[in-house]
């Protein structure tokens, strides 16, 4: 491998040597498996059939590219841009090109109707290159994780964690890294899968979802990001006597949530049929005329294999001792 | 690296087992049970079992029900999922952000999710009506009106955004506030229901049309309906309040007093008491029996010290047939100390 480049990027079924070296160690015959499942976790999966076989890992570190030539990017302040009447300043970023628009866009005119200095015109759109970014690093690190778990011979991967930090590199475009811990599992007596599922369920509710039947299909993520580059102040509406709702920014934020639950139940659909316990992270980052709105979810896609109407009824039970 | 090689399976399983079972009902691995009531599983069955010559396996173990589901997921598995079915107009699946408990008791409860929905609104409050002398407590009206017609707006789009994909509620409304200087981000996150078809509850058809929304949890939910109630909606009240501070002398007078703060004790007082009240006028506009699981929220957002919102949130219920069912549950001691239990999540170091 050159040390200087290191592996060729993008190539998802490359883990480092010490990981292979670990998983080979500790797996197959006569060695130890870990797991970072818990003494009950351990044990409803053992209920239902599956063994843990050991603790996997997978991760990327992702560049953003440094997109958007104007200073809305990431919510610089974009003054002397914005208040040009130009397309908001936005440069040769996110989903423009030259053809158009790609994505979801939407322009707030303004309401002045006037072009020039001190007005300008308002643009939501879709950062298309940040999505990119997000999905690829996620890709990315599911394809290792799932490369490690299949090179242990695991069917499934439960209790995945995931942490995505914001590196903070002194490079000009920003770094995340993205992490993901699970539990490989695998039945011993089935034939190995082609792909094993991954789910962010614990080993309990991995347990209770087989029991009502229905099994993880695999992991799924969506992200949305919209950029909001404000118009003039009138996109406000008055719509009453306390305050006014800043539209075009509450859009930017609904439409990044509705493309984040879009693309999530899109995805899962060449999984399961239904996505469970969706995580939804969104977070809003603000300048003074531009911010850029990013919802991110992540779920289980969880396919049915019988009717789970056949579940016994749960007991309703009253608990006698004090909950704290 | 290859999916592995079969063999390494042998000496592992030795230590399996799966647990010796009563049963003793021997079951073949590969294809157990192709029921033709399969769901997605079924197409793909023959497939599998077709594929893979097993190895002649170690004399089966004798496998439980549980151990045979084990099977039949993983054949699942090898299918290409089943195609919707239920007539819906959406491409995708349906999205939940439910723990898996919540689903199997909402699913039991009659209901089943249909996506998960969202509701936004950033506010800018006028700074007019937004301020009071500094002696005075009174209530920052223009303020509290700002505050709770902006949480209503988000909590509307989020009933919008559940009634598009065919939600006659949302449950599990999480409603939060990120404060700045200049304004309110309120977002409304929870997870669109809709009464199963076939769930047998005709006669309890929701009389409105309008979407219901709740912040209780999918297992309050379902609780509910047992116990014969009905989710009317979200109901708030707020006040946004201002303290007067004390007058210099009364502060001199007071410092080496034990003595009651009457004018905090009232301001606090009058505007927790005004929160509550909206909201009980909202439930009473619903028609409703009762508000269950309020919370009364106090914050200062980035006001400072003397200025502080009292939320007052709940969920508004009323009898389905106006009479409360009783659920009976049994009761049950633990001989867990909570306090003293271990927590798995501690012990993984997350969350």
């Amino acid at each position: 491998m050159d040390l200087e480049q290191g592996p060729p990027p993008g190539d998802g079924s490359a883990l480092p040597e010490a990981a292979l070296q670990r998983l080979h160690s500790g797996a197959g015959a006569g060695g130890s498996w870990t797991s970072d499942l818990s003494v009950a976790e351990l044990s409803s999966v053992r209920r239902v059939g599956f063994r843990p076989v050991g603790m996997v890992v997978g991760m990327s570190v992702y560049q953003i590219a440094l997109q958007g030539v104007g200073p809305s990017y990431f919510g610089l302040p974009s003054t002397g841009w914005g208040t040009l009447g130009t397309m908001g300043g936005q440069g040769m970023g996110a989903g423009w090109s030259p053809s158009g628009f790609r994505g979801f866009f939407k322009g707030y005119p303004c309401t002045h109707g006037m072009y020039g200095l001190g007005h300008a015109y308002g643009v939501n759109y879709e950062d298309l290159y940040y999505e990119e970014a997000l999905n690829d690093c996620f890709r990315l690190a599911l394809e290792r994780l799932r490369t490690e778990a299949t090179a242990l011979g695991a069917h499934g991967i439960v209790g995945v964690r995931h942490t995505l930090t914001d590196m903070q590199i002194a490079t000009s475009a920003p770094v995340i890294e993205l992490k993901m811990v699970g539990t490989a599992i695998s039945r011993p007596s089935a034939q190995p899968l082609h792909v094993p599922f991954t789910s962010h369920l614990s080993g309990q509710q991995f347990a209770k979802l087989l029991d009502t039947g229905r099994v993880p299909a695999g992991l799924v993520f969506g992200v949305g990001a919209v950029r909001s580059q404000g118009g003039c102040v009138g996109t406000m509406s008055s719509t009453s006597w306390s305050g006014a709702e800043f539209v075009q920014r509450s859009e930017a934020v609904q439409q990044a949530q509705r493309l984040a639950v879009d693309t999530i139940e899109g995805r899962a659909h060449q999984l399961g049929e239904q996505v469970v316990g969706v995580d939804v992270q969104l977070s809003i980052r603000e300048g003074a005329e531009s911010a850029m709105a990013s919802m991110y979810c992540i779920g289980t896609a969880v396919r049915r294999f019988r009717d789970h109407d056949d579940v016994p009824v749960p007991d309703v039970f009253l608990r006698l001792s004090d909950a704290r | 690296m290859s999916p592995k090689a079969p063999g390494r399976q042998g000496p592992d399983d030795a230590d399996h087992g799966d647990p010796p079972a009563g049963g003793g009902r021997a079951e073949p691995t590969a294809g157990a049970g192709p029921s033709p009531s399969n769901g997605p599983g079924a197409g793909a069955q023959p497939k599998a079992a077709g594929a893979q010559p097993k190895a002649p396996d170690k004399p089966k173990a004798p496998a439980e029900a549980r151990s045979v589901d084990a099977d039949r997921a993983l054949d699942a598995l090898r299918s290409r999922p089943a195609q919707r079915d239920g007539g819906s107009a959406r491409h995708g699946s349906v999205s939940s952000d439910l723990s898996v408990d919540e689903a199997i008791l909402i699913h039991q409860a009659g209901w089943e999710p249909r996506g998960l929905v969202t509701g936004v609104c950033i506010f800018r409050p006028y700074a007019f009506g937004s301020w009071a002398p500094m002696s005075q407590s009174t209530e920052l009206t223009a303020m509290s009106g700002a505050m709770h017609e902006a949480r209503t707006i988000a909590t509307k789009r989020l009933r919008a955004q559940a009634a598009r994909v065919g939600g006659e509620g949302v449950v599990g409304v999480r409603l939060s506030v990120e404060s700045s200087a200049r304004e309110f981000r309120f977002s409304a996150v929870g997870t669109a229901v809709t009464e199963r078809a076939g769930a047998g509850r005709g006669s309890e058809k929701r009389g409105s049309s309008e979407v219901f929304t709740s912040d209780l949890s999918g297992k309050d939910f379902a609780l509910l309906n047992a116990a014969g109630y009905r989710v009317l909606g979200l109901v708030m009240g707020v006040c946004v309040y201002h303290v007067a501070r004390q007058s210099a002398l009364t502060w001199m007078k007071n410092q080496t007093q034990n003595v009651e703060l009457t004018l905090i004790t009232t301001a606090l007082y009058d505007s927790r008491e005004l929160a509550m009240g909206r909201m009980q006028d909202e439930a009473l506009g619903l028609g409703a029996t009762g508000v269950v699981g309020v919370k009364v929220e106090e914050r200062t957002h980035t006001w400072g010290s003397h200025i502080i919102e009292f939320l007052a949130i709940g969920t508004a219920v009323s009898t389905i047939d106006g009479k409360h069912r009783s659920v009976s549950p049994q009761l049950a001691v633990e001989l867990e100390d909570l306090d003293q239990a271990v927590d798995p999540h501690a012990l993984r170091g997350d969350r």
